[in-house]
């Protein structure tokens, strides 16, 4: 009987709340996609055993009890554990707003193996590989597929008619490219270059964000953000609040290695 | 109890507004609710008493944002403090926990939390700047970083070092490593690492 109430699982955390005297409310990524939401009684207490084990953007296995309410985590360790120290700044404020967008695309009960090993994929992509600035946008085009939410980058969305090059348009309300021939009333529709098209579409053929190694203008960055960012809004219907600081920390970067005079 | 009476509109309020505070869920604002109404009439006075008097009285340091009644707070106008140091710190409570502990006689700053872009609060959202000003006229020789290491204080850390160290102020980081009564058997692997480069020779 007891035993059956025990189960191990291997997961990336999300969250971590700090929760009454000493414990923490963990969110975490579990191994097949899906969100776990679990509690560690005592987990802030300097002689606590799972402490350090279930930092945010840890990989962690874990020993769990199941509960009425919320399953209590029993064992935790480390796997692979997220370093600001080694990785810097810009990576960690990457991985912060990578970890955000993962909250709030997947769901609990809803296994979804992709999910995870895209997840850690990106994760090792910013860390390993700080300059390249196709991670974020590349994993965001991935989580988007991977979550069923990919835009549309072949055909029309309106008339289903193969898009032809320069002969395009992009509309995230109606969750993708437009030919010039449509004009839908009451959609927000935005230019896209085809330069851009083509990088997405180089992003929906490779899922895992850290085979992209591509580096890209900052003009083409920003319209790749812009159109992502936009997707990513209008299905969570909420900002991802850590992009903010992901922002602030590049223009500090590029501010202090600018020549001065 | 029956679900579907609800409770009275002020029982209601108070629940929310209990709920509303930190590592305060449902279940336990309802239980300190129903506490409180059990309260003899003196005992809830003398709890919203405080609860106003603190908002009236106590202010933010100027100098260290650090809670006080007196501003400069005691530990800035202190004579026999070392005004070469500063110890940033997260939250008041931590100067406390230093305090009592008694080696250290510089001064604090302190952030009121730390960098948690996930939950929307930025660098601009906790005290970070009013340390600038105190850093100018090269009277403070180190700062002493003493957030703590956890991802988001790290990345505090790591921000406000950037932020510093054009100003030619040392910036140090509290040494990481096992916790005294600690096991290694049970030390993350960041928490070794750290350990290992700390070493010291005996
Ligand atoms: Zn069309
Ligand atoms: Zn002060």
């Amino acid at each position: 009987m007891a035993a059956s109430r025990l189960y191990r699982v291997e997961g990336v955390v999300l969250k971590s709340a700090p929760l009454g005297e000493g414990d923490l409310l963990v969110t975490l990524l579990t191994r097949d996609g899906s969100k776990l939401r679990a509690m560690a009684w005592g987990a802030r207490k300097l002689t606590s055993r799972k402490m350090g084990h279930l930092e945010l953007l840890t990989r962690v296995d874990l020993a769990l009890s199941k509960g009425r309410n919320l399953d209590t985590i029993t064992q935790a360790h480390s796997l692979e554990a997220f370093n600001v120290m080694k990785s810097g700044l810009e990576s960690t404020a990457k991985a912060f707003y990578l970890a955000e967008m993962v909250d709030g695309f997947a769901i609990e009960d809803g296994a979804n193996p992709p999910l995870y090993s895209l997840f850690l994929d990106a994760l090792r992509a910013v860390q390993d590989s700080p300059e390249d600035n196709a991670t974020v946008p590349h994993f965001q085009l991935s989580l988007l597929q991977v979550t069923g939410f990919m835009p549309e980058l072949y055909r029309c969305v309106e008339c289903r008619q193969q898009i032809l090059p320069s002969d395009h348009r992009f509309s995230i309300d109606l969750g993708g490219v437009l030919c010039s021939g449509c004009v839908p009333t009451g959609a927000r529709i935005a230019p896209l270059s085809l330069q851009a098209l083509k990088v997405l579409r180089h992003f929906h053929r490779s899922l895992e964000p850290n085979s992209s190694s591509l580096q890209v203008s900052d003009s083409l960055h920003q319209e790749l953000r812009s159109i992502l960012d936009g997707a990513t809004r209008y299905w969570l219907d909420r900002e991802v609040r850590s992009r903010a600081f992901m922002d602030q920390v590049g223009r500090q970067k590029s501010e202090s290695s600018a020549p001065r005079g | 109890m029956n679900q579907n009476i609800p409770a009275p509109a002020p029982v209601v309020r108070l629940i929310q507004e209990l709920n509303r505070l930190p590592g305060i869920g449902p279940k336990s604002a309802q239980r300190l609710a129903y506490y409180i109404i059990r309260l003899p009439s003196e005992d809830a006075q003398a709890l919203a008493d405080a609860v106003l008097d603190v908002k009236d009285r106590i202010i933010f340091c100027s100098v260290c944002q650090n809670l006080t009644e007196i501003d400069p707070c005691a530990i800035c106008s202190g004579p026999r403090r070392d005004r070469s140091l500063i110890c940033v710190v997260e939250e008041p409570l931590d100067v406390l926990v230093m305090e009592r502990a008694s080696f250290y006689r510089g001064l604090y700053h302190v952030l009121h939390g730390v960098i948690s872009p996930m939950n929307g609060v930025g660098p601009e959202d906790l005290r970070i700047k009013e340390l600038l000003p105190r850093l100018e006229d090269g009277s403070v020789k180190e700062v002493v970083i003493g957030v703590n290491p956890t991802l988001e204080g790290d990345a505090t850390a790591m921000y406000i070092h950037r932020l510093i160290s054009p100003l030619g102020v040392k910036v140090s980081n509290l040494a990481r490593g096992l916790p005294v009564g600690g096991h290694l058997e049970y030390a993350d692997e960041v928490t070794l690492s750290q350990a290992y480069q700390g070493r010291r020779e005996l």
